[in-house]
């Protein structure tokens, strides 16, 4: 019985996985931020996404699609 | 021969033609004003050409009068024409004109909204702010893990509170592309115990500045950017003046990208990130590389702290210098190499400082440097570092998180008012000198470690790790950071001695927010032990002295001198602007 629920359990979440996009995965246009690595926090922060230099400010246009890639 | 007759014929009949025909010139008012009148009878409807019985005048043609009338009239018509045509034009022009005039004036800005679209570009607002949630499983007297922390000390496990550690406005105003102003006010928690006020003979109204969150000047500075520029392998370096990040601290804190998670090691250990003073930073890309193979930051400063009024004569500076080896194609990109050296003197006032004593305390020189090993990537990065100081860690370092009360000016524990304990005589305070006890006080413990910490001659070492790593295809980052650290290396067995260990894993949310999970740890790893009085001795302890109106222990030992651990389960957010 513990294990049919188990399984159960693990189906809906991995169906749920399936609906839902994940949220600790990345996704979205490119670069993220998460992808990047900051170097410098400040107004506004900087970012090195490969090889290139962003702000926050910046990467955020990107991800709205408000701007082009620098 | 038919043929030739029949063109003669046709040519002679054409000579006569043109021989005969009249001349009728096109303008000739003869026989444009002629009139012709003929008479028609009007019972047989003949037509005669003179006047006669029942004959009525039939005339053809137009008078004078009657050509001048319709010349006049046409003229007049052309005239209006024209005229109609040249008022429309010009209304066509006029309006054209003012449509030309409506956008000028729409582009005509007023004055205001000029300034303002200036100032919008010279001037920039920011923000900065470290929330946290603490749970302690296990706490202990030490350092503060993060500012605004003071958490309560031993006996006090499954203490939890939520926190404010940072709170930051920044403001920048550009006036010209080489000059920065910058002032960054900061929450901070005020404690300390404040007295009541009154007012007339019999009203008061309590304090409210313990434990309140104030507001104060964190940095205030002048930056110039244009000193090297014409200089190619300097450009980019500048002068700073005011209030700022000293050499190490910022860039250590940019490296490690986990400031909001917790301090760099030196940080930690009392160094403090904003200090007064003229300080010059910049990178060096020799023969106008577009790497950077040098970084340097040097400058001199106030003794004290950017929260502590400067007293001393004299200045500390500080110097790091970081080396690229392969050259670094963006900030800390590749392998780097970095030292790092401070001197300064405690912040004592002259006359006080200058007194000639045998253990000077917290009135010596300090010394901090450090050397590091660094590799940045995109998706990681490593640090190590090996710390050296001498003065560098006090008491007030050592409890800046939180401390037992004897170390601010309260005894702990039941004193022992009679009889004699450890080589002390002990009375009432009222007749004599009360003893410190033996067993639930940290009065003889704060006397050792002031004794180890504060003699003017401590030697500190220390070693650190910090990195991360993006897990990729996800918004999770794993960082870690350790601290392994000797308060007083001429110690053969310092109770003091500690490592602190962080390691979590953090969650990017987006631009802006950032979450943190982890377990911070602080750990007196040595086992229990007792130091003896003439061993303290050798560091400017006291035996019998007094602390706290209370006499510390004249003869034996020290008990119980390895502080108890601390551990906790943080979780941190910040957001930047």
């Amino acid at each position: 019985m513990k294990t049919a629920t188990l399984t159960a359990s693990i189906a809906l979440f991995g169906l749920s996985a399936c609906v839902a996009r994940n949220p600790l995965l990345s996704y979205g246009p490119q670069p993220r931020v998460e992808d990047c690595t900051q170097i410098q926090q400040a107004t506004p922060t900087k970012y090195i996404c490969d090889g290139k230099q962003y702000t926050s400010v910046q990467l955020t246009e990107l991800r709205h699609g408000t701007v082009a890639g620098k | 021969m038919k043929g030739r007759w029949q063109a003669a014929l046709a040519a002679w009949g054409c000579f006569i033609l043109l021989v005969s025909a009249q001349l009728v010139w096109a303008q000739d008012a003869s026989s444009v004003s002629k009139q012709t009148t003929l008479w028609v009878d009007q019972k047989t409807g003949q037509v005669f050409i003179r006047a006669g019985r029942g004959r009525m005048p039939m005339t053809f043609g137009a008078s004078p009068e009657q050509i001048e009338q319709e010349v006049e009239a046409r003229t007049q018509q052309r005239t209006q024409d024209a005229v109609r045509a040249a008022v429309a034009e010009t209304q066509a022009q006029q309006r054209f004109d003012n449509a030309q005039m409506q956008q000028q004036v729409d582009r005509i800005k007023p004055a205001w909204a000029s300034y303002m679209t200036n100032f919008q570009n010279k001037f920039r607002l920011g923000a900065l702010a470290y929330f946290d949630y603490s749970f302690y499983t296990h706490t202990g007297f030490g350092p503060q893990f993060l500012e605004n922390m003071n958490p309560p000390g031993p006996y006090n496990n499954g203490y939890n509170s939520f926190d404010i550690n940072r709170v930051y406005l920044n403001t920048y105003f550009t006036p010209t592309d080489d000059l920065t102003f910058r002032f960054t006010p900061e929450l901070y928690r005020a404690n300390g115990t404040a007295t009541a006020d009154r007012t007339g003979a019999n009203t008061g109204f309590g304090s409210n500045l313990d434990g309140s969150l104030n507001v104060r000047m964190k940095f205030a500075y002048v930056q110039y950017t244009g000193l090297t520029d014409g200089i190619s392998s300097l450009t980019g370096g500048n002068l700073t003046a005011g209030a700022q990040p000293n050499p190490l601290l910022g860039w250590e804190e940019d490296f490690s990208q986990y400031r909001f998670v917790y301090l760099s090691p030196w940080n930690y250990l009392g160094l403090s990130s904003s200090q007064f003073g003229l300080q010059f930073n910049g990178p060096i890309k020799p023969n106008g590389s577009e790497k950077t193979y040098l970084d340097y930051g040097i400058g001199v400063y106030d003794n004290g702290k950017f929260n502590q009024q400067e007293q001393t004569d004299t200045k500390q500076g500080m110097a790091r210098l970081t080396a690229y080896p392969f050259g670094s194609s963006w900030r800390y990109q590749g392998l780097g190499l970095t030292g790092f050296y401070n001197y300064g003197y405690g912040n004592v006032a002259p006359d006080i400082g200058s007194v000639p004593t045998a253990l000077k305390g917290p009135i010596a020189h300090f010394t901090r440097m450090a050397g590091i090993v660094s590799y940045a990537a995109q998706a990681w990065n490593l640090l190590g570092e090996f710390d050296y100081g001498q003065n560098a860690f006090q008491l007030n370092n050592l409890y800046s998180g939180s401390g037992p009360l004897d170390a601010f000016g309260t005894p702990t524990g039941t004193a022992i008012t009679k009889g004699g304990w450890a080589g002390s005589s002990c009375a009432p305070a009222a007749s004599g000198t009360p003893c410190y006890p033996t067993a639930n006080t940290w009065g003889p413990q704060t006397a050792a470690y002031t004794a180890l910490l504060n003699n003017g001659r401590a030697r500190e070492l220390g070693v650190d790790f910090l990195g991360h790593y993006h897990i990729p295809g996800t918004k999770l980052t794993a960082f870690g950071m350790f601290q392994w650290f000797m308060p007083n290396d001429n110690v053969n067995k310092d109770p003091l001695d500690f490592q602190r260990f962080v390691a979590g894993i953090s969650y990017q949310y987006n631009e802006y927010l950032r979450f943190a999970l982890d377990s911070q740890n602080l750990l007196f790893y040595h086992d229990q032990f007792s130091m003896p009085v003439s061993y303290l001795s050798k560091f400017g302890y006291v035996p019998g002295s007094k602390l706290n109106g209370q006499s510390v222990p004249k003869t034996g030992s020290i008990y119980n001198l390895v502080p108890l651990d601390t551990h906790a389960i943080f979780l941190n957010m910040e957001f930047a602007y």
